[in-house]
Order: C-alpha cells, then sequence, then structure tokens
C-alpha cells in the first residue's frame, strides 16, 4: 500500500467513523428529544384538564370534595393510554394524598404537576406521572436501527471506497507492469527524451532518458549506450532535421509522424513522436524497412515488364510525356520507335510459349544493348517493343537507330538448341511533326510499323498522314465486318477441284465473299485476317460451314453428283473448344453427307498436333469427314505431322506451282511432295494451276487433282449446281 | 382611644365570634354523608327526628359513597357516616365504629319506556355481555354500568358466575355509559331511551323514581321477598361512627334505631335487620 493509498484509506475510514458515530448517537438523541417533549406537553395537557375536572368537583362540593373518592377515582382512571404505567395523584396544599390511582411508575418516569383552584386559593395539586419505559424502549430500538444502518453506512463509505480504491490501484499496478512489459516487448521502438533549454530559449540539450530493447536493436547498440546520450546524434543527421516538428511537439503538445532513413544501414522507421509529460518527448520506431521495399517492388512491378523487366508501357508513357514536356519546353525533338517482331506468332506457336518468351527476353536484351542509359525501350506488350530517343539532332540519327535495331536482329538467337532467325518491322513518330503527345506518337508510331510490315517486313518506316486515312479504313472495315454477317452481306463461291485424269469435277472449295454495301466486294485477304484478329472468323467459319453443308442437301436432294466440298477452317477455330460438336451439329442440322465434307487446316493449325482439339477435329474423320492440309510447303517447316496425323489430302501451295514450268526448284518441291504423298498414301492437290504447261507437269508427276484457273475460277452457287448438272448429263449420256 | 387599641379589640371580637360559632356548630349540627342509597333513607328519617329535636340541624350534603364518607368521618370531617358495606381493616383500625342497621332490595330496573316487567340472570347475562343489543320494540339497550369498585357491582357480581364474567366483559367495552354515584345512576337510568341498571328499592320509594322495576328471575324485588331470601340481590345500610361522634349525633343515631325510626325506615323501603338492643352498640 503506497502512500497516497494509505492517505486516502485513512480519510475514508475516518469519514466512515464521523458519520457513523453521528447517526448512532444523533438519531436515537433526536428521537428521544422529540418524544420527551412530545410526552411532557401530553402530561401538561392532561394535568391541566384533569385539574379542570377536579375543580368543578370542587366547585359543587367545596367542603367535601375531597372524599368523593369514587368520582375522584373515575376522574384519575380516566386516561388515554391504560396499558402505559400512569400514576396520577392529588394532593393537597400540604403534599398530603387527597386520591391517587393504583399505578405504579417506575423510576424512569416523567412528572407535571397542575394546581387546583378554589377561589383563586391554590386547594390541592394534581400530578401525573409517566413511565418512560415505553420511550426508552423505544428510543433503544431507533437505537438499534441507527447503529445498524450506521454500520451499513460505515460499511459503505469505508469498505466500498476502499476496495474501489485498492482496485483502482492494482488495476494501475497491473496497466504499470503491462506497459513496462509492453514497453520492453513491443516490436515498435520507444525512446523518452528530456529536452531542455538554455536562458536565451535556445535548445540546450535532447537527452534519451529511457528506451526500449527494440530501440536499442534498431539503432544497434545497448540500451545503456542509448540512456544518457545525444538524441540528435545518436539517430542519425536525419533526426535532427525533424528538430524543428519535434520542438513543436514539444511546445503545443500535439504529435507529429515522419519517416526517419538511416541510410548507412538501409532501414526506415515511421516515428511518431508526442508529448504527454512536460519536458518529455516520447519517440516510437517502427520500422517499416520491409514494407518500403515491398512498396518499391510493387512500384518497379507496376512500371517494369515482369519478362523482359524492361519497363512497361505505363512507365514508357510516363518518360514520354516528360521528354514531351521537356522538348516543348527547349524545343527539341523527340523520336518514338515502335517495333514488332516480324512473323513472331509462328514462333510462339511453333516453338511454344516457354521459348516465345525467351526469344522476347533476348530481344529486349539485345535491343537495350544499342541505346544509351538515358533513352528508354519498353516492352508495350507481345511482341512489340517501343523506343523513346531523346533529342535526336537530325532525321538521320532517327535512321540510324532504326537501322541499327535492325541490324541487331541479322545474328540469329539461340534458344536452346533452337538457332531462331527474326526481324522486326519499325515505325518512327517524330515529335512534334507526328504528335504532340505521347499517345498520339505512340500511335502514329504503331502505324508506321504496320506500314512497314505491309511493306514487306524487316525494314523501319517513318509515319506519314496517310497513314492515319488507312487505319481509319480498316476501323470502317472492323466496324462494317461486325454486322456483316447479321446483314446477310455474305455469300459462298466454289472453286471446282478437277480430277487429273478424267478432268471431271472431284471436289469444290467453298470460299467466304463479302458484298460491302458501299465498297462492293472486299478481298478475302483484307477482311478474313481482320476476322481473325478480331475474333469475328468464328460465328463468320460457322455460318460457312452450315452453308455448305446446307448446299451439299440440297444438291445431294436434287440428285447432281455427290463431289467433296471443302472448308477451310482457321487455327482460331480449331482452338474453340467445342468446334468439333459444331460440326456435327451443322451436320445434323443439314443433314449433309459426312462423307462428302472436306475440311481444309493450315499448316499452323497442326503445329500443337497433339492437343486435344486437334485430335477431336482428326476424330471427325470417323463420321467420314476428309482432312486437307492447305498451303501445303509454306508454314510449318516440320513434317512430323504428315506421319501421325491421319490427312486425306495435301494441297501444294500455288507458290510452287506459278513457276512451275520455268524454276527447278519449284519443280523439285512439287515433286518431292507429291512423290511423299505418294508414297505415305495422301491424296494431293495442286493449287493455283493456270496454264497447261503447269497442268502437263504435274500430270506427268501423278498429281491426283487439279484447282485453279486452267479448268474454273470461284464459281458461284448457281454456276457451280449448273457445272455439276453438265457434268450429270455428259456422264449419264 | 388610640388607633392600636381599635385594632386589638376588633381582632378580640372577631376570635370570640369565631369560637362562638365553633362551639355552636359542635352542639347542634349533625354532618351526615355516605352512600347515595343510604342518604335517601335518612331524609325522612331527619324530618321526623327534626320535628322532635328543632335545634339540631342535621347537614347532608351530596353522597360521598361508603368510603368517601367514611374517610371523611375518619377526618372529622363528618359525624357519622351512613354506608352500605362493613367497615374495611384499615378503618377499623384508624378507629371506625360499625353499626349494622338493615338492607334494601337492589332492583334491576329501567327506564319507563321499556316494556318489560322481568328479567331473568342469563337474559341479564346476555345484555352485559352484549349478546343482547335491543329490546323486544327494537329500542336499543343503553346499559347503565357503576364504577368497578362500587358497592352495587360487588352485589351485582355475586348474582352467578356469568354474571361476574359480564359485568367483567361490560366494563371492557368501549363507550358504555359509567354511572359514578347512585343518583347519577338512577338519575341516568330514568332520563336514558332503553336504559337498564340497578338501583335500591329505598332510592325508588324516596325519591319516587319514574323507572320499571324488574322481577329477577320472577322475583320482584320486596322487602317480604328479600326477608324471605327470594330475591338475592340486597344493598346493606349500616352506620359508622367514631369514638369522637357527638352526642347529639349518637341521639339521632339512638332515634334511628328505635322503632320509630325503623318504622320510618321500612316504610322506605329498608329491611331491618338489627333490634334495638344490638342497634344501640358499635360493633
Amino acid at each position: 500500500m503506497n502512500q497516497t493509498e494509505l492517505s486516502i484509506h485513512r480519510f475514508t475510514l475516518a469519514v466512515a467513523w464521523s458519520i457513523s458515530i453521528l447517526i448512532t448517537i444523533l438519531v436515537p438523541a433526536a428521537y428521544f428529544f422529540i418524544s420527551y417533549q412530545h410526552l411532557r406537553s401530553e402530561l401538561i395537557v392532561q394535568s391541566a384538564l384533569s385539574a379542570n375536572d377536579v375543580t368543578d368537583l370542587v366547585k359543587s362540593n367545596s367542603a367535601l370534595w375531597r372524599y368523593e373518592e369514587l368520582r375522584l377515582s373515575e376522574m384519575l382512571e380516566q386516561r388515554s393510554k391504560s396499558s402505559v404505567a400512569e400514576s396520577r395523584i392529588i394532593y393537597d396544599t400540604n403534599r398530603a394524598v387527597i386520591a391517587s390511582n393504583t399505578s405504579a411508575v417506575p423510576l424512569a418516569h416523567i412528572s407535571q404537576t397542575h394546581d387546583i383552584y378554589d377561589a383563586g386559593v391554590v386547594i390541592a395539586s394534581i400530578e401525573i406521572s409517566r413511565t418512560l419505559k415505553p420511550l426508552l424502549f423505544g428510543t433503544l430500538l431507533v437505537a438499534l436501527c441507527s447503529a445498524a444502518i450506521a454500520a451499513v453506512i460505515f460499511f459503505t463509505l469505508r469498505t466500498l471506497p476502499r476496495r474501489s480504491i485498492k482496485k483502482a490501484f492494482q488495476a494501475l499496478r497491473e496497466k504499470r507492469k503491462k506497459y513496462r512489459s509492453l514497453h520492453e516487448t513491443m516490436k515498435e521502438g520507444m525512446a523518452e527524451h528530456r529536452v531542455t533549454f538554455g536562458d536565451d530559449g535556445e535548445l540546450k540539450s535532447f537527452i534519451i532518458i529511457d528506451a526500449n530493447s527494440s530501440c536499442a536493436d534498431m539503432f544497434g547498440c545497448s540500451r545503456q549506450e542509448l540512456i544518457g546520450s545525444n538524441s540528435l546524434t545518436q539517430f542519425g543527421t536525419s533526426f535532427r532535421e525533424y528538430l524543428p516538428e519535434l520542438l513543436q511537439v514539444f511546445e503545443h503538445g500535439n504529435s507529429t509522424t515522419f519517416e526517419l532513413a538511416l541510410p548507412g544501414k538501409g532501414t526506415f522507421y515511421m516515428t511518431t513522436a508526442y508529448s504527454q509529460t512536460p519536458g518529455i518527448i516520447t519517440t516510437l520506431f517502427e520500422d517499416i524497412t520491409e514494407r518500403k521495399k515491398s512498396e518499391l517492388q510493387i512500384r518497379r512491378m507496376a512500371y517494369s515488364d515482369q519478362l523482359t523487366t524492361l519497363p512497361n508501357r505505363t512507365l514508357l508513357l510516363d518518360r514520354l510525356n516528360q521528354a514531351v514536356a521537356n522538348a516543348t519546353q527547349n524545343g527539341i525533338t523527340l523520336a518514338v520507335f515502335f517495333l514488332d517482331l516480324d512473323r513472331f506468332k509462328i514462333f510462339n506457336d511453333t516453338m511454344g510459349r516457354a521459348t516465345g518468351d525467351q526469344l522476347l527476353i533476348e530481344v529486349g536484351r539485345r535491343l537495350q544493348r544499342q541505346i544509351r542509359c538515358s533513352d528508354t525501350l519498353a516492352r508495350m506488350g507481345g511482341d512489340e517493343f517501343c523506343f523513346v530517343a531523346t533529342n535526336p539532332s537530325k532525321i538521320l540519327n532517327s535512321t540510324y537507330i532504326a537501322q541499327k535495331f535492325i541490324d541487331s536482329m541479322l545474328t540469329p538467337f539461340w534458344i536452346g538448341s533452337n538457332k531462331l532467325h527474326v526481324s522486326t518491322s519499325i515505325g518512327i513518330a517524330v515529335f512534334p511533326d507526328d504528335g504532340i503527345d505521347a499517345e498520339t506518337l505512340i500511335k502514329n508510331a504503331e502505324l508506321a510499323m504496320y506500314s512497314a510490315k505491309e511493306a514487306g517486313r524487316d525494314m523501319y518506316n517513318y509515319y506519314s498522314p496517310e497513314m492515319n486515312q488507312k487505319a481509319h479504313i480498316r476501323m470502317e472495315l472492323e466496324n462494317g465486318l461486325r454486322n456483316a454477317l447479321e446483314r446477310g452481306e455474305f455469300f459462298l463461291e466454289f472453286q471446282p477441284i478437277m480430277n487429273a485424269e478424267n478432268r471431271t469435277v472431284a471436289a469444290a472449295e467453298a470460299l467466304v465473299r463479302w458484298n460491302h454495301p458501299t465498297r462492293g466486294r472486299i478481298p478475302p485477304n483484307e477482311f478474313i485476317p481482320l476476322a481473325e484478329e478480331t475474333g469475328l472468323i468464328l460465328p463468320l467459319g460457322e455460318w460457312v460451314l452450315r452453308t455448305v453443308c446446307s448446299n451439299m442437301k440440297t444438291w445431294n436432294d436434287a440428285g447432281l453428283p455427290q463431289i467433296r466440298l471443302s472448308v477451310n477452317v482457321s487455327s482460331r477455330q480449331v482452338e474453340q473448344q467445342n468446334f468439333a460438336q459444331i460440326v456435327r451439329n451443322v451436320l445434323n442440322a443439314t443433314g449433309a453427307n459426312a462423307a462428302q465434307l472436306e475440311i481444309e487446316l493450315t499448316e499452323s493449325c497442326l503445329v500443337n498436333h497433339t492437343s486435344t482439339n486437334l485430335a477431336e477435329v482428326f476424330d471427325l474423320r470417323n463420321l467420314g469427314i476428309s482432312i486437307a492440309i492447305d498451303d501445303f510447303g509454306t508454314g510449318y517447316s516440320s513434317l512430323g505431322y504428315i506421319k501421325t496425323l491421319p490427312i486425306d489430302h495435301i494441297k501444294i501451295d500455288r507458290s510452287f506451282v506459278t513457276d512451275i514450268s520455268s524454276n527447278i526448284q519449284d519443280q523439285a518441291i512439287v515433286e518431292a511432295i507429291i512423290t511423299m504423298s505418294q508414297k505415305l498414301g495422301i491424296q494431293n492437290i495442286a493449287e493455283g494451276v493456270e496454264t497447261l504447261e503447269q497442268l502437263e507437269f504435274l500430270q506427268e508427276q501423278g498429281c491426283n487433282e487439279i484447282q485453279g484457273y486452267y479448268f474454273h475460277r470461284p464459281l458461284s452457287v448457281d454456276a457451280l449446281e449448273t457445272l455439276l448438272r453438265t457434268q450429270a448429263e455428259l456422264q449419264a449420256g | 382611644m388610640s388607633k392600636f387599641t381599635h385594632l386589638l379589640l376588633a381582632v378580640l371580637i372577631l376570635t370570640c365570634s369565631i369560637a362562638y360559632t365553633s362551639i355552636c356548630h359542635a352542639s347542634d349540627t349533625i354532618r351526615i354523608n355516605g352512600s347515595g342509597n343510604a342518604i335517601d333513607m335518612m331524609n325522612p328519617l331527619m324530618n321526623a327526628y327534626s320535628k322532635t329535636h328543632p335545634d339540631i340541624r342535621i347537614m347532608m350534603g351530596k353522597p360521598l359513597g361508603s368510603s368517601g364518607a367514611v374517610k371523611a368521618l375518619l377526618a372529622d370531617a363528618l359525624d357519622v357516616a351512613v354506608v352500605s358495606r362493613d367497615l374495611k381493616p384499615e378503618e377499623a383500625a384508624q378507629g371506625a365504629q360499625l353499626r349494622k342497621y338493615g338492607k334494601t332490595p337492589l332492583a334491576i330496573v329501567t327506564g319507563k319506556n321499556v316494556r318489560r316487567s322481568g328479567i331473568s340472570t342469563k337474559e341479564l347475562e346476555e345484555i352485559y355481555i352484549g349478546k343482547t343489543s335491543t329490546w323486544q320494540n327494537g329500542e336499543k339497550i343503553r346499559l347503565i354500568l357503576r364504577p368497578l369498585a362500587e358497592t352495587d357491582t360487588h352485589i351485582l357480581r355475586t348474582l352467578s358466575p356469568g354474571m361476574n364474567d359480564a359485568i367483567t366483559a361490560a366494563h371492557a367495552r368501549t363507550g358504555m355509559i359509567v354511572a359514578i354515584t347512585d343518583p347519577d345512576s338512577y338519575s341516568t337510568i330514568s332520563k336514558t331511551p332503553g336504559s337498564i341498571g340497578t338501583t335500591t328499592m329505598v332510592s325508588i320509594i324516596s325519591e319516587k323514581l319514574p323507572l320499571t322495576i324488574l322481577s329477577l328471575n320472577g322475583v320482584s324485588p320486596s322487602l317480604k321477598s328479600l326477608a324471605s331470601g327470594a330475591y338475592p340481590l340486597a344493598k346493606e345500610i349500616n352506620f359508622v361512627t367514631t369514638a369522637k361522634t357527638p352526642q347529639a349525633t349518637l341521639d339521632f343515631i339512638s332515634f334511628i334505631f328505635s322503632a320509630q325510626g325503623r318504622a320510618i325506615a321500612e316504610k322506605t323501603g329498608v329491611l331491618v335487620t338489627t333490634d334495638v338492643a344490638k342497634g344501640s352498640k358499635p360493633h
């Protein structure tokens, strides 16, 4: 029990005793006094009344009144409280008893006397004595009750406050203990500083007077070393920088928070300073080093490309904006280079995504070696890179940089055991001529890149306003494509595939055409890639399949020759999860003969020839559907799939057929393809046959089927129907 | 004559006058008091005696009751006390001497408006207990009690054990009418409608009281029924004197005890039970 607790205890005890004693004594005393006065008053009245009665008796019998025993007795017996001992005695002037009642009054009693007069002379007196026993008994009861109440009050005043105080002090002690424990075990460092000022008001000292273990650990010293040392030197120069804020805390009693960095240790502390005790400042140090690192990491992640670690699009935009602002202010030029790897998709598709990713990393590294440290090279996504060259003083410089990039790709990349030849197409936009803001510059550089791609790839191209117009046209085309299917703007043409031996129609390849409402017929090479790019190829491909099957059913029902009808299927369609099921549904819905249906796949579709989707497509052969490889020889260089996949037809690409009459290499390739297919038991079809020489050469080599203008251009549905009918009639005739 | 001589003469004359008055009072005045009923008996006796002794002045004030009268006698405030009980030992010890004379029936009486001629002990008990509270005509029964110490109460208690208890119960009831003295009693009974109480035949006869006397258990209160013992309630009439009793008083007492006196007394309802010889001597 400490001194304060003891003092409070003594004080409450004294108060409790005083109040209890007062209650114990005063209440019964007051009761006795008041009751006594009341009794006294009652006796005064009683004696006066009795004296009056006796006086009346005296008046009626002045000589012998004193002997009227019965009357006097009756008078004396007449009293209000018969249960209380009371004596009434009439005395004569000699104090001799004239009459009395028989009640005996104990020693403790109260008496009241009243004179009895006859003709104004006192002839006797009546004395009424009443016992104080009931009053004393009542007083005793009141005293007992008061004592009981006083005891309760004493208990309440003494024990309860004492208990509360004890609890409060106990809680305080526990709190202090807990605080101390917390202080010692808390993760945050805590230090208390005593601040003193000189007479001139200048800071005199800033001394650490207490610090916990965490604080000592944070600053790499012991508590003993910390306590008593100068805070401004102990906590580093950064701490001194916040001295004005700390002194403000000291003056105003508020709090302040700041980040304290200890560069030498690479640590950061969130420091909160507050002052609750005059002259004392408490600082709490929370180690936020890890948080800072995380923030840095997050920032890095937010602004860099995860794959190549190059700056990403966001950071590039940020830097480009800064560069544009700087260029605007200083009147200098900027050049934005937009790079896209040529045919990267093929690498990705054929070699796998991991190889593609590794290639992108290597390309990023190689490009980075071509630039200055101060310039920004970013990966925009996919196989697109962007480079910002600040202040290329002459246009030549931009050309030089672009060429440098192109040249840097000449050396093949080794990804694992694969040697990959990569080229890039570059678009260049120059500030301020090609745009005055970052977004425009990037967009125009991209347009210029597309232009370079169209111009043959592996080259650079500067932006020109016409490119913008081209892009606009492309956008319009895309919008039109989205609505074309609903509007019924597509239609089919069929190019017959002839039997090389008997020159009859063996099959027909369905070719989709788009009749644009304003631009007329749009070439397939314009809208098919666009449809693939936008994903519209999926509904369009299904429409083609459904239309071909419907026509097949119609022609079969009409009794026309049952030729194969082949449908081109893009890799996007094959990648579709339920493509095989769609084919089945269409066959069921139209009632077409599956054995007449042929699906033409490009080599790129077969790259991942182990995929489940492709297996399902080849499973369609079980229905009778045949599979043909379109544009054979132009895509995937591996011929592994030929022996693993059950292919029905190989379509020799027109690029090999065109110069077949004069080009020995083409002749060799075509011969090889035909020979290979024959040995593998695969039928072959030559595409793009336009001349008799080409036909004869192919016939000589044993080509099975011929497709090309030499026989037929793509025909309308009606024209093909007529052709088939004619052929039927000829065969019948 | 000086002023002092005049004053001395006046004092002397006054003293002589007082002494003379005192001597005359002692010789010619008989102071009598006592029980109310007994006093009622005294009036015709006093009248008869005064005719033969005109010089004797008999003073008889408000009745003091037996005890008061004996007390006054012993205090020399009376010459003779007429009481309706025997002496108490302490009274005798102080020199009081009793001369028994006779007794008078203690009658149960009602007011004139009560149409009853008789009552039984049982009925009386029920009235005193409060069990019976109305007369037959519906009138409320108003019981006139006497003090517990009074002789009438003692006599009535002897009627039966039930009556003894009934009296105690009646006194315990609140709001009861209690007549202190005999005159108070018969006066209250006569004035109160539906009343019932007790008084002596002496008082009824001598005071010509307008009361209805009830027969008790079929026996009317009379000297004959009293003498025969048929009527159970009687109140004694005795004389108390002291050794100091003046001769004139003793003479008057002798008259009372004489045949003439006895005859007068019997006319007023007293059954004289003592003879001449006995009556002349105190017990």
